[in-house]
């Protein structure tokens, strides 16, 4: 068995093969009798060699018995490597970035090793890094170093982030993007710059609405929440330019600015999916806009979903799972519930009962449709 | 019940009892029933271990190179894993490296089994290889025999 089939292995198999090929190999790469800078350098050379199953490595590593302070080192080493500028592959430096980003989660539980990589990497770091960052996925791994270590001065890339969420036309069908916006939303999570990019995919979602209600003539529900208690979104990190990817765009066409709905409402669904940011979303002032926008590209989703090929599910499941989780939260709320939350309650499941049944009975007449023309077929 | 023998018999006769037994051992390792497999292969794993010193080296050699060689490639997963964690129960007895250093790579394949479980039994074996200070790495064909130290 060559070397080339057991890193291949570590590359591609299951977590717990990769985690006993990393111990195998420990004693090769990252040998704990050598000194730091020959066991960095070993590690490096398997990271060249590749570079799939140099980032698996550095993801077990530390939970197979590798001292914190060495793989700190190690760290500084891949960094500088990235920063170099040598004659690097981009696909040696996507693994370099990924190695470091499993390295700093492993490495985030001792705030005295993260303090140390926190003088090291800069905000000037972070910026060679991501504009050095060839791939999404290493892109990716650079916002999820941040969010992990809790970098300051990050605005920069808080912006980056925000273009990524915005300019999301066909991310439901890309795997890679996907990984992308999600470090991208852990990043704005973290910084607290959550509600900001919320309330920029809730006015790009208002205007697809607006859009759906011109061209299908579709009728935009008034809003029970009153302006007056609507409050400014507090956010510690001011964004100079968050509107820039909301207004001031060229003229798009309704198609290319439903697919940016679906990809806000893919990006809706997942972030309701995980506790933290369900909790943010369900408690943004944008909550009630994005619904009302939701509902009514829901509707023309289903009603036009026979006449207009790229008509999507993802925004019918947005809003049921914003409607559902907002009526779980009431549900659990402490005792003496507010009339007008029971009241709130009983709109959400009766407005979404009236989804469902226009859901099932366009699926029956598709299915009549389907049978008609089978039938016709035989014939 | 190995080894099976008649103590009043003669030498000669309790070696063709033995050699009989062998050739039992042999055709169960190829019997239709892959549960029998199973079993032949675990139970000529555990007389090698056991008995190593009484049995021929022709013999001890005839049904390693037979589970290395065939049992290893058997099309039910359950045979394949036993061929693994046969030997590595085997490895337990320092008599038998000398044979295995030199047979053990025709188990490379493995690495590489569509089997979860084949897989893991597979770097288990690997892991206790590189435990074995006994074994030398230089003769068997894994590139990181460089960095283990024995």
């Amino acid at each position: 068995m060559s070397l080339d089939v057991l890193l291949s292995t570590l590359a591609n198999d299951q977590s717990q093969v990769a985690q006993k090929i990393t111990i195998l190999l420990i004693p090769s790469y990252f040998p704990s009798r050598m000194t730091i800078e020959e066991a960095c350098n070993r590690c490096a050379t398997l990271l060249k060699r590749n570079f799939v199953a140099g980032a698996r490595f550095c993801e077990f590593v530390v939970s197979e018995g590798a001292p914190l302070k060495s793989l700190v080192e190690l760290i500084r080493v891949f960094i500088n490597l990235v920063l170099s500028q040598g004659k690097l592959g981009a696909d040696q430096v996507e693994g370099l970035l990924v190695a470091v980003a499993h390295l700093c989660n492993s490495i985030s539980t001792e705030p005295c090793y993260t303090d140390a990589l926190k003088d090291f990497i800069t905000s000037d770091t972070v910026k060679r890094l991501f504009a050095a960052a060839p791939t999404r996925r290493a892109q990716s791994s650079v916002f999820d170093i941040v969010s992990t270590l809790r970098l300051d001065n990050v605005a920069g890339l808080l912006e980056d982030c925000m273009g990524l969420v915005s300019d999301c036309r066909g991310l439901s069908e890309d795997e890679e993007r996907k990984a992308e916006v999600r470090s991208a939303h852990k990043l704005l999570l973290c910084f607290q710059a959550f509600d900001d990019m919320f309330q920029a995919l809730t006015t790009l979602l208002q205007k697809v609405a607006y859009r759906c209600q011109v061209k299908f003539d579709s009728e935009i529900p008034k809003q029970s929440v009153s302006s007056a208690r609507r409050k400014k979104s507090k956010s510690s990190v001011k964004m100079s330019a968050k509107w820039k990817y909301i207004s001031g765009k060229k003229s798009s066409s309704f198609e290319e600015d439903y697919l940016t709905a679906t990809g806000i409402a893919w990006q809706i669904k997942e972030l309701l999916a995980s506790e933290d940011s369900r909790k943010a979303i369900l408690g943004s002032q944008s909550l009630e806009q994005s619904f009302v926008a939701l509902k009514v590209i829901s509707e023309v989703s289903i009603m036009q979903s026979i006449n207009c090929e790229y008509m999507d599910a993802y925004p019918v499941l947005a809003y049921t799972t914003i409607a559902l989780q907002s009526t779980g939260m009431n549900c659990t709320n402490e005792s003496g519930l507010k009339k007008n939350n029971r009241a709130e309650s009983s709109r959400l499941i009766s407005e979404v009962s009236g989804i469902l049944f226009v859901v099932f009975l366009l699926i029956s007449i598709l299915n009549i449709v389907e049978a008609a023309n089978t039938y016709t077929y035989c014939i | 019940m190995f080894p099976l023998e008649d103590p009043d018999a003669t030498k000669e006769v309790k070696d063709t009892l033995l050699d009989k037994q062998f050739y039992i051992l042999e055709k169960l390792l190829m019997d239709d029933c892959p549960d029998v497999r199973v079993v032949a292969v675990e139970g000529c794993c555990r007389i090698l271990h056991l008995f190593w010193e009484i049995i021929p080296s022709s013999s001890i050699t005839k049904i390693i190179t037979k589970i290395l060689d065939d049992i290893s490639h058997d099309i039910c997963n359950e045979v394949r894993l036993s061929t693994l964690n046969g030997i590595i129960y085997l490895l337990g007895n320092p008599l038998s490296h000398e044979v295995l250093k030199v047979l053990l790579p025709r188990l490379g394949h493995l690495m590489q089994d569509n089997v979860l479980s084949v897989r893991l039994a597979m770097t288990d074996l690997l892991l206790l290889l590189c435990d074995i200070r006994s074994f030398q790495f230089n003769k068997v064909r894994v590139a990181l025999i460089t960095f283990c130290h024995f």
